[in-house]
């Protein structure tokens, strides 16, 4: 056997190995995760959420919204957040150097009279302008300071909020009305939790009134509705597993609670990141186990929020090209925890699986691709073969979303009408075919991109929550204009 | 791998692809048949009870509605009822549900090996057991799984038992701050609640944990006859000892009590001050407005701020000591005075509400003033 094919022929074996380690470790999670969802279906439906409202039982809490050029939707918004229902909560907005007039939006829709700089500084941000309270809703704090990007924002409200547990919410994020309650529950029952997240889901398609949602739906755009699937089976058994597994490793900044006093401990979020909740996470996992206390970082799926996802190629690709920069970053940042016992399941399992199954994924995937083609090519792979494992794989991923589908149909149950739920099984399916591919370019590019040390965010183009009535029908009204 | 395996393999994954298709549509149409029938069986036990109340059925109408009726059903409609239905009616109610087979399932819960089935009979016993049932819900609030103590606990707003107190108090004891509010509110709100059993654990308390925990509860319960339980530990080594005091003294407007509160002004930790100058807000201390101007000048941020919210508070003597604040070479007292004389009303009430920050969480973290 010649050097080449020889090559071509180990490759090929690597790669049906990888397949078949990653996909049996996302099986593991899949029946973790049965248990993991049991347990909370059961709380949430034996529960009275209705009796914490009148109560003290819950504690007070400080949401943080971080908004930058949000002028068209803020102020649906802001009210949003702060008529959620909550026993005691405060919001906390900080208007990170806006261009678009964000602050003075917020100035007329709020009433805000700016309050002399007496707010202990306890992580380093980029200097605040003022600081603003409103003469219509007691419980709001506007922060306005320099453009210093979302993690910087973040630090800002850190610092200005007063209570024990606070929450990180984005200002296009729409929270259930429940979803404080839900969330924070979680800490009455398990004092042990230093972080919890919530579920997001797709808002694109929903009917959506005053930054509600009021009717949940799918869009009828193909690449807003097949993240559908995705979403759903990233949350429903992806972090549910991980609760069972040692602790999970993302707490959305979309939407996650966590103790205040552990975010000050730590110094708040890295602004060196763009995916700062990812790292937010992993240093306090390194803290935790550094100061040797029990603690969880968990998944909650009851609590729901739901935000709006790209709906055209290019702002897509740079959101996952992002996502997946930030990963490679973030575990080169925190290599040495890989494989250290000392970080316990976090150090060996959690970690590496990031490493091997989610960082080297894509590139693992093009190699797969070429050696295929190569193997192919070269005689060593039997073409009956490949199209069988191509099958197969590609049947996998439709089984692990109508999994998640099975998962919500079972529980919570969002998507009633008729309609959206054969449209969603429609999407379960097509997924593979062609979505998944682009997918993996982006995440290839953003593979590559971090190790060429780019550091933007990158343009995100949002349609936004502000007015009225349907999501869909109004962006074709801006599409039109 | 073998040709014959993977394809074995593809076989097995379409026809398990399959299956998961029909459960999903099967599962489907099972939850819209019993969505419906739980509706229905919520409105015939609703009508049945309202006969019931209304003496138009033979007494049997509605033990038979809640037999017929899922378990779960049952327990939402009771607690529905049970925010409408009140008194002797609502007990007669109880002593006729006591027979029924449901009632009997609600027992069998409670020793139950699944903890999902001890919590659905603690959610039922909280709005139905009587005296007898003591033992049982003395099993449920020792039970090992959390949520299931924790829905126990609520059964204290309708019956009274020393025993539970004490259970409660020791859930309430073996929580961390974050959790602690939950029984205790419980116990705060629950009427009938046996005072003695606090003022003894308040005489010779466990350490200082139980003791913080009373404390705060005396606080909440806000009943006279606890300050002299409480001023003994003033003089607490313990610094969480002493801030839990200042917060509870926040609740007592008595001369001793702004005297012991003035007296934690000059306490060395930052903590205790800054309660302490809340707690002279909170009981509007008019004749305190000096000391609490002095206060601005404290080298801690919260302090500071608790001072300059409580001259706010206290009127006249309070805004003219900030105004003088304002007027004074100190950078500290300039500035802090400046914000909290900016602040609204609302804002104020606000910040002073009830919910004021916990100082045992802030003092983990050091402070740049």
């Amino acid at each position: 056997m010649d050097p080449l094919t020889w090559i071509i022929g180990a490759g090929d074996d690597l790669i049906i190995w990888y397949f078949l380690i990653l996909n049996s470790f996302y099986a593991l999670l899949i029946l973790l995760s049965i248990p993991e969802l049991w347990n909370h279906w059961k709380i949430t439906h034996s529960d009275n959420i209705g009796r914490y409202l009148s109560s003290e039982a819950l504690p007070p809490i400080s949401v943080l919204v971080p908004a930058y050029n949000m002028h068209a939707g803020i102020a649906d918004s802001i009210w949003a957040q702060l008529t959620l229902k909550y026993p005691v909560h405060e919001v906390i907005v900080v208007n990170d150097g806006s261009t678009d007039g964000t602050l003075a939006r917020l100035h007329e829709a709020f009433e805000l009279y700016e309050v002399p700089p007496a707010i202990p500084r306890r992580i380093h941000t980029k200097p605040v302008h003022a600081y603003y309270r409103s003469r219509r809703a007691p419980t709001l704090l506007v922060v306005d300071k320099e453009n210093g990007g979302k993690a910087d924002a973040l630090n800002a409200a850190i610092n200005a909020a007063r209570y024990p547990l606070v929450v990180a919410v984005d200002a296009d994020t729409i929270m259930m009305p429940d979803a404080l309650i839900r969330l924070a529950r979680t800490f009455v029952l398990d004092e042990t939790i230093v972080a919890a997240g919530g579920t997001i889901r797709v808002a694109n398609g929903c009917e959506i009134e005053h930054a509600r949602v009021t009717r949940p739906g799918l869009s009828k755009r193909f690449l807003a509705a097949v993240q559908v699937p995705e979403y759903l089976r990233a949350f429903m058994f992806g972090r549910l597993g991980w609760n069972r597994l040692g602790g999970n490793l993302i707490v959305s900044g979309a939407f996650g609670l966590f103790q205040r006093k552990y975010l000050l401990r730590v110094g708040g979020y890295s602004t060196g990141n763009v995916v700062e909740d990812l790292d937010l996470v992993v240093r306090l996992h390194k803290h935790m186990r550094e100061s040797g206390k029990g603690y969880r970082v968990v998944f909650i799926p009851d609590p729901l929020a739901w935000t709006e996802v790209p709906s055209d190629l290019r702002t897509l690709g740079r959101q996952r090209e992002r996502w997946h920069r930030g990963l490679v970053r973030t575990m080169l940042t925190h290599w040495r925890m890989l494989l250290n016992p000392r970080y316990g399941r976090i150090g060996l399992v959690t970690l590496p699986f990031f490493f091997f199954g989610e960082m080297l994924a894509p590139v693992v995937e093009v190699f797969g691709y070429v050696f295929t083609a190569a193997g192919l090519w070269a005689g060593t792979l039997d073409s009956r073969f490949a199209l069988l494992f191509l099958a197969v794989a590609l049947g996998y991923q439709m089984m692990l979303s109508i999994w998640a589908v099975i998962l919500e149909e079972a529980t919570f149950r969002v998507y009633e009408r008729p309609r959206d739920f054969a449209r969603l099984l429609l999407y379960a399916f097509a997924e593979p075919f062609g979505y998944r591919q682009l997918t993996v370019f982006w995440r290839l590019r953003g593979f590559l991109n971090a190790f060429r040390g780019l550091t933007h965010w990158g343009e995100m183009q949002r349609h936004g929550f502000s007015s009225p009535r349907h999501f869909e029908r109004r962006k074709r009204h801006g599409a039109e204009a | 791998m073998s040709l014959v395996a993977l394809g074995l393999l593809a076989i097995g994954q379409a026809v398990f692809i399959a299956l998961l298709l029909v459960t999903l549509m099967l599962g489907r149409a099972f939850r819209a048949w019993h969505r419906e029938r739980a509706r229905r069986d919520s409105d015939d036990l609703i009508r049945a009870a309202h006969r019931w109340l209304v003496r138009e059925d033979d007494g049997h109408g509605f033990p038979d509605a809640v037999d017929a009726s899922e378990f779960g059903v049952v327990v939402e409609t009771l607690q529905r009822l049970s925010s409408q239905v009140a008194g002797d009616r609502w007990e007669f109610l109880l002593s006729d549900l006591r027979d029924t087979s449901w009632f009997r399932g609600v027992m069998a819960r409670a020793t139950s090996s699944f903890w999902w089935r001890r919590l659905a009979a603690a959610n039922a016993l909280v709005i139905v057991a009587v005296p007898e049932d003591l033992p049982a819900l003395e099993l449920l609030i020792t039970d090992p799984n959390r949520m299931v103590r924790l829905a126990t606990v609520g059964v204290l707003r309708r019956l009274q038992s020393a025993r539970l107190v004490e259970h409660t108090l020791e859930i309430a004891e073996t929580s961390r701050s974050v959790a602690r509010r939950c029984p205790l509110e419980v116990l705060a709100t629950a009427p009938g609640l046996d005072l003695r059993i606090l003022s003894e654990r308040l005489t010779s308390p466990r350490g200082p944990v139980e003791l913080r925990m009373l404390l705060d509860l005396v606080g909440e319960l806000a009943v006279p006859g606890f300050l002299d339980y409480v001023l003994p530990h003033a003089g607490s080594s313990d610094l969480e000892v002493r801030i839990a005091v200042a917060r509870t003294l926040g609740h007592f407007p008595h001369p001793s009590s702004n005297a012991a509160l003035l007296s934690f002004l000059a306490d060395p930790d930052w903590q205790v001050r800054a309660q302490a100058a809340a707690g002279i807000g909170a009981i509007g201390d008019r004749d305190a407005a000096a000391v609490l101007g002095a206060a601005l000048r404290d080298p801690s941020w919260w302090v500071r701020l608790r001072a300059a919210l409580s001259l706010r508070r206290l009127g006249e003597p309070g805004l003219r000591a900030l105004r003088g604040a304002q007027a004074e070479d100190d950078r500290y007292a300039y500035e802090m005075a400046q914000y909290v004389l900016g602040l609204d009303d609302a804002a104020i009430a606000e910040y002073s509400g009830p919910s004021v920050v916990d100082f045992t969480e802030v003092a983990l973290t050091p402070l740049a003033a």
